[in-house]
């Protein structure tokens, strides 16, 4: 399995320590190092590549907005997603802008966080405010959880199975969840191998059968 | 005999034409006197308004002030230690209880040391060095840059309780000055007590500017007016790349 290379930056040391425990669970996320500001992100690049940023706005000398200006000057090819608490749709365009390519609340499901990463790397993610939000909602499938411990679903997983029982087509599914149409199809894959469907119509049985409509 | 009634006469009439003259006098200066009376008492109660105006700005400042700490505070601090137990808490684990809860222990001290913070009588109690240590502290752990407070003298507090207030708040606005404006990478504060004379130097390497411009936004006459408040001095030395340094002397 290709290892991702993941460099994190946050000056908040117990909050960037717990995500990067998080996200060492995924077999291929490899955290090569976590910076407390711009500046030490930029030295250690010099010397290492990586293949993805996961940044914090506020950082002490170099901040976030500083450090994506200053690998966008350096053509580094690094690709960078930025995880925030501020939910300000301001500060979300400006990221926009300055060319990052994601971002992520922090108190958004930490399967969105994963997700998120898998769509940046493999080039199928789309920016969107909204999207953004929901991801920081509550999960309106938590009554579902023995089903999601059983079957190891995300949120976002019971959605799109949801809107597959309702008989919507990959591409209306894409269009509600600000999802592209290949990243759609890539979960759908992963929920038939989950509950062990290989037909749609069994898919949507599964669906009805734990009270998903 | 007539002469001398006539005489007589003028006598009296200058006498108390005189007398009322006299009287004249006394009761014009009288009244100049007691409308000079009334003038300085109205002088000294237009300058005990004016500090009484400037201590309820300088109490103003610092709750602002407080109120936009524990506002970051909550956002920077609580608020990601939140997240982080929500995160965490999303692991169906069993390992992941007990981390939450470890979380959750440090969240509910944080919640603690802030509600300390906003209490109204925690400037009444606050020792002054206390204080200096904390304001310190705080611009150090944001990784700002480094600080350091050293004292000399005996360590006695400050017992007129409005001096400490305008003191307080003249720290706190050369502090916010050398973290706006200044980029340094130390701030140094000397603290000496002794006897009824207080002396306070605060020191950065930063960029420092010229003494001889007002630069805007450093509220250069603002400090001068409230050292002369408590009847203290205040002198600022800088120059433009070669730091700042501002001492302040009052009698406590």
């Amino acid at each position: 399995m290709q290892q991702i290379k993941i460099i994190m930056a946050d000056d908040h040391k117990m909050f960037a320590q717990g995500m990067a425990n998080i996200l060492r669970r995924e077999p291929d996320f490899d955290i090569v190092g976590i910076f407390t500001n711009g500046k030490q992100v930029i030295s250690h690049l010099k010397q290492e590549e990586a293949d993805l940023l996961i940044t914090d706005m506020n950082m002490p000398g170099m901040d976030g907005i500083g450090l994506i200006q200053e690998l966008k000057k350096q053509k580094c090819k690094i690709k960078i997603i930025v995880l925030s608490m501020y939910d300000d749709e301001e500060i979300f365009k400006n990221c926009v802008k300055q060319g990052v390519n994601a971002y992520v609340l922090k108190n958004a499901d930490p399967d969105e966080l994963v997700f998120t990463i898998r769509e940046v790397m493999e080039k199928r993610h789309i920016m969107n405010f909204d999207h953004v939000l929901y991801q920081a909602e509550d999960n309106p499938f938590d009554h579902l959880d023995t089903y999601a411990l059983k079957f190891k679903l995300s949120k976002r997983e019971f959605e799109i199975l949801r809107y597959i029982a309702k008989g919507k087509t990959n591409r209306e599914i894409a269009e509600i969840l600000y999802l592209s149409v290949h990243t759609v199809e890539t979960h759908r894959k992963h929920i038939h191998t989950k509950l062990g469907v290989s037909s749609s119509s069994e898919l949507i049985k599964k669906a009805i059968d734990m009270g998903l409509r | 005999m007539e002469s001398n009634s006539i005489e007589l006469f003028i006598v009296l009439l200058s006498g108390i034409f005189l007398m009322f003259i006299m009287s004249g006098f006394i009761v014009a200066m009288v009244l100049i006197h007691r409308q000079r009376q009334v003038k300085s008492r109205h002088r000294v109660e237009l300058m005990k308004a004016d500090y009484e105006k400037t201590i309820l700005n300088v109490e103003k400042e610092i709750r602002e002030e407080t109120l936009q700490y524990v506002s970051q505070e909550l956002h920077d601090n609580i608020g990601q230690l939140l997240s982080l137990t929500k995160l965490v808490l999303n692991n169906p684990e069993p390992s992941s209880v007990l981390e939450g809860k470890k979380l959750i222990n440090q969240i509910i001290k944080e919640v603690r040391s802030l509600s300390k913070s906003i209490n109204r009588d925690y400037i009444k109690d606050l020792k002054f060095e206390d204080f200096l240590k904390d304001e310190l502290d705080k611009v150090e752990r944001s990784g700002f840059c480094k600080t350091e407070l050293t004292q000399k003298g005996t360590v006695m507090d400050i017992p007129d309780e409005n001096k400490k207030l305008i003191l307080i708040r003249l720290v706190q606005e050369c502090l916010n000055n050398a973290i706006k404006h200044a980029s340094p990478t130390w701030i140094k504060i000397h603290l000496e007590h002794d006897g009824p004379n207080l002396g306070l130097t605060i020191t950065d390497d930063g960029v420092g500017f010229d003494t001889n411009t007002h630069p805007k936004g450093l509220g250069l006459i603002n400090l001068q007016s409230r050292i002369n408040a408590i009847n203290g001095n205040i002198y600022i030395l800088s120059e433009p790349q070669k730091g700042t340094q501002i001492k302040m002397s009052v009698m406590v």
